[in-house]
């Protein structure tokens, strides 16, 4: 077996638009998902991660490399973590919940969200609407009623720019 | 734009870290939103996201207007809630982002002071004619059948005298989300007292100082399980087992147990339970309050270190307990001067229980 000589097991990983990825094995198993794969010795060949696309999985695995290579320190982690989503734009941030939930990886998951969270917190009813793709059921009538029982929510609240 | 469709269980995670009011302006979406933002598994969710449970004060100023501030600090500025009925509104306590308030004539109102939404609970029929009778509340949340709890502890008192009319102290129970009152069975402890306070709430529990019905009358720490509806004992510090809690009063800060015990001396000591039902666990501090400050009790913390303190003057007071130095709090230009205040945390429970049908 490669492990016992000392050479990294590398896996292939197959995205949903069939590009493939060579990652560490000990670097891909932070995905539980994957791990399980592994342990099952379903993982000879080629794994194909059919709720990934090529971007998503590009971007998971640059990640997956960099906070496998900080040594166990969660102050450092958390740094990465950040720095990595800061400059992710929201659909992007949403392809990575996504992927994250399906390779079942908590800590990015976690991240993730709160990213999400952290960028949606201060935009407007409309940004919310567009990039949710909801459509504004209200009538005009219903929509300022509704509006006037959650009036509380519009004080003191600065909305950011709608980009 | 718009961003790949997420599933329900993830919509939940990142909407729970929302501060209320992006949540609230997240209702006005579409329907469906408001219904998804309004269920209460969404509510539960994000109650138990503490990463949003800052503390925030309410205060009720000495004209009874209601007033809330969500960065506490030195020059705070506040925000007015709409007025409730009464001459003197206090506290009672706060659990999940609700307050209970008070009046003089024993009406009580549940407050949301984040969403604004105001209940009216119903008076107990069973509850004791005013002017012959005292009482006391207290409120917290029943894990077991997952609703919020009201108890009134009340007792005969036609004259202001220390000793109470007839030894019982009922024991009464509403359960806001089913919105009915219950009368339990009697606190086996003598809650009478020249003054009424409310209860503090921690761990399930109601707390009061009381006396014990044993023949050497010592001051006990009572605590009522909102679960089991029934009085245990909490053991009180060993240093205080032959002094009386009259004069004492029992509040929870920074989320122990605590006891103010006014030396007569200018002096104030601060017990506090640090592990709560451990007798080994009370610390003492001794406060020197100077000509200054009359200590009543601690409302919340600026930072790590300094408290802002409720003054019998009505002051807010902010003590640096490494100098042992104090100030008055500035809210809203004015040193504060307030009847009564409490911390809740930001929370989108509803305090009516129609809202939950």
């Amino acid at each position: 077996m490669a492990a016992e000589t000392g050479t990294p097991t590398t896996l292939t990983l197959k995205s949903n638009d069939d590009e493939l990825f060579s990652v560490a094995e000990s670097a891909a198993i932070l995905s539980v998902t994957i791990r399980n794969m592994v342990e099952d010795g379903c993982a000879g060949g080629v794994i194909p991660l059919d709720n990934v696309d090529g971007k998503t999985l590009a971007s998971v695995i640059t990640y997956m490399n960099g906070i496998s290579a900080i040594p166990a320190d969660e102050e450092k982690k958390k740094s990465y973590r950040d720095k990595f989503l800061s400059d992710k734009d929201f659909e992007t941030l949403a392809d990575m919940v996504l992927a994250a939930n399906y390779l079942n990886m908590s800590c990015l998951m976690d991240a993730v969200s709160a990213k999400i969270a952290q960028v949606m917190e201060k935009k407007s009813v409309g940004w919310v609407r567009r990039k949710f793709g909801i459509e504004n059921d209200y009538t005009p009538e219903e929509e300022a009623a509704v509006k006037e029982e959650h009036k509380w929510t519009f004080e003191g609240v600065e909305t950011d720019d709608d980009n | 734009m718009a961003i790949p469709e997420l599933p329900d269980d993830i919509l939940i995670d990142i909407f729970s870290r929302l501060p209320s009011k992006s949540v609230g302006k997240c209702r006005c979406l579409s329907k469906p939103w408001r219904t998804f933002l309004s269920s209460t598994q969404f509510i539960k969710s994000h109650l138990t996201n503490k990463i949003l449970n800052q503390q925030n004060l309410l205060l009720i100023t000495l004209s009874n207007s209601i007033q809330t501030i969500a960065d506490v600090k030195h020059d705070a500025v506040s925000r007015k809630l709409d007025r409730i009925d009464g001459y003197t509104l206090k506290v009672v306590g706060s659990c999940d982002g609700l307050v209970l308030l008070v009046n003089e004539e024993n009406d009580k109102f549940l407050v949301n002071p984040t969403t604004r939404h105001v209940a009216k609970l119903p008076n107990s029929p069973l509850a004791l004619k005013g002017g012959y009778s005292s009482s006391m509340h207290g409120f917290g949340y029943d894990s077991y059948i997952d609703d919020y709890k009201v108890v009134a502890l009340s007792y005969y008192d036609s004259d202001t005298d220390y000793e109470p009319d007839c030894v019982d102290t009922f024991v009464d129970v509403y359960c806001v989300r089913r919105g009915v009152w219950k009368r339990v069975e009697s606190s086996p402890y003598d809650h009478s007292a020249p003054v009424t306070p409310p209860g503090a709430y921690l761990n399930g529990a109601v707390h009061w100082l009381a006396g014990s019905r044993e023949s050497d009358h010592a001051s006990v720490i009572a605590a009522f399980d909102l679960v089991n509806e029934v009085f245990t004992k909490i053991p009180a510090p060993n240093d205080l087992k032959k002094h009386s809690f009259e004069f004492s009063i029992l509040v929870i800060f920074g989320g122990c147990l605590c006891m103010i015990v006014d030396r007569m001396d200018m002096r104030t000591d601060v017990w506090i339970m640090k592990e709560y039902g451990l007798a080994d666990s009370w610390t003492k501090c001794t406060i020197d309050c100077g000509y200054d400050y009359g200590i009543l009790n601690p409302l919340c913390y600026i930072g790590d270190e300094e408290v802002v303190w409720m003054t019998d003057e009505g002051r807010l007071a902010i003590c640096n307990p490494k100098d042992e130095t104090f100030r008055d709090m500035i809210v809203d230009g004015v040193p504060a001067m307030v009847n009564d205040g409490c911390v809740f945390v930001e929370s989108l429970v509803s305090p009516s229980y129609d809202m939950f049908l």
